[in-house]
């Protein structure tokens, strides 16, 4: 027989409660390190000493878009979001199915990626940031190599 | 709700048990990359991109006291949970968890045990990602609502909705999940003993995880994996008024495609008038993805 659910109200209240409070103790764990801004581009200079915070202008924002080819073979992807590997394997599988698209470096450390497109045309900067996007991450900046 | 095959009658049971075995065994003796990121017993607002699949399997060991509203002594589980989840479109996910049940039972009147084993119901899960917030390289906010149903594998066919929400932060060094779940339960057998979340009650999952990297403290150019340790407070509550909160300390392991996990978990409040209490547990598990 379904019991009514109004009938344990207190115990739903006391579940909660306990559950809100581990909330809070481990929320402020995870928590209290945030809201650091700024940076100098890859490491420190803000008070979360290892957070890799990209600086970034409208210019490089706009790198990230267009339909024309990118304009070097090898270039380095700014992305924000690579907290979670399965995110990062994400990016390497999504990245590898551009056309041309070879040796795909992961830099967790300055939350980047470097990647090689061998074949001409090369993809467009649209094309890039969809399959950043698709793996659940934020392309902020291309940057193409020498 | 788990097919009740005794083990001596119903060698399909076994089978089952045997084949995912065999595929755990296959996957560690073969050395296959595998993948952890989420904790154990907690949900995370992150998923596999289309076309992609994670693969998962998790052993768990559980233990319980008596029930003497079941006229159990105590009783054993191990439970060999497989997941599959499939990236179906960017932001939207489907996972199907096949969970295989060992139990061992000591009744109060009597002297052996009684064991059995047998696929327990089929789950299937779509997780949708509606909120995504990457402020720095590392750092993200995710929201995610949970979606799907419990399907019954004996008896007549039938199905136990549920419905949740994951929300998911990473800064540096940490990491948080906070999911609520809710089942609403049709009436399902819950077995003998009732190990919980089963029956005729609806059932609230209340899950807390905080995920540190100990090492490395901060990542380098040519970091491929890392070490974590993880806690989680695990509450269910039932309309039938029981509940039970539970800690799980545990460590991770993480490789660039490959993972693997082990967590205990102890009782830290229950309060139980239908079933018996889990005095502990431990569980190990693996992930590849691909």
């Amino acid at each position: 027989m379904k019991t009514n659910f109004s009938v344990k109200r207190g115990g739903f209240v006391a579940s909660v409660a306990v559950s809100v409070v581990g909330l809070m103790v481990l929320g402020g764990c995870a928590g209290s390190r945030a809201g650091g801004s700024g940076g100098g581009g890859s490491v420190a200079g803000n008070p979360d000493e290892n957070a890799v915070m990209h600086t970034v202008t409208a210019a490089d924002l706009a790198s990230a878009k267009g339909s024309t080819p990118v304009a070097s073979k090898d270039v380095v992807l700014w992305i924000n979001g690579m907290g979670c590997p399965q995110c990062v394997t994400n990016v390497d599988l999504q990245l590898e199915r551009i056309d041309g698209a070879k040796d795909v470096r992961v830099d967790l450390a300055n939350g980047k990626v470097a990647v090689r497109f061998e074949k001409e045309p090369r993809p467009t900067p649209d094309r890039i940031a969809k399959a950043v996007s698709d793996a659940g991450l934020t392309l902020v900046k291309i940057e193409s190599g020498q | 709700m788990k097919s009740e095959t005794q083990h001596h009658r119903q060698p399909g049971g076994v089978r089952a048990a045997a084949v995912v075995a065999g595929a755990l065994g296959a996957g560690l003796i073969g050395g296959v990359e595998v993948k952890a990121q989420e904790a154990m017993y907690t949900a995370a607002a992150t998923m596999p991109s289309p076309g992609v699949y994670v693969l998962r399997q998790q052993y768990h060991w559980f233990s319980y006291s008596s029930s003497p509203s079941e006229g159990t002594d105590r009783a054993q589980r191990l439970e060999v949970k497989s997941s599959l989840q499939y990236g179906l479109v960017k932001d939207l996910s489907l996972t199907l968890d096949v969970p295989v049940e060992y139990t061992s039972v000591k009744y109060a009147n009597r002297q052996d045990t009684d064991d059995s084993v047998g696929v327990d119901d089929l789950d299937l899960t779509l997780k949708w990602r509606f909120y995504q917030n990457d402020p720095g390289g590392i750092d993200t906010i995710r929201i995610a609502l949970l979606g799907g149903a419990r399907l019954r594998t004996e008896g007549r066919f039938s199905t136990d909705p549920h419905v949740g929400i994951v929300y998911t932060q990473v800064h540096d060094i940490h990491g948080f999940n906070a999911e609520a779940h809710y089942t609403f339960n049709t009436g399902s057998d819950p077995g003998t003993p009732n190990f919980g979340g089963k029956g005729d009650s609806d059932a609230l999952n209340l899950n807390l995880a905080y995920v540190l990297r100990v090492f490395p403290i901060t990542f380098t150019p040519e970091s491929k994996s890392a070490w974590y340790v993880t806690a989680e407070l695990n509450h269910l509550y039932e309309a039938n008024g029981d509940h039970e909160l539970k800690f799980s300390p545990g460590l991770m392991y993480e490789g660039r495609r490959w993972g693997f996990e082990i967590m205990g978990q102890i009782p830290v409040y229950t309060r139980l008038n239908h079933r018996a209490r889990q005095t502990f547990g431990i569980g190990i598990g693996w992930r590849y993805i691909f």
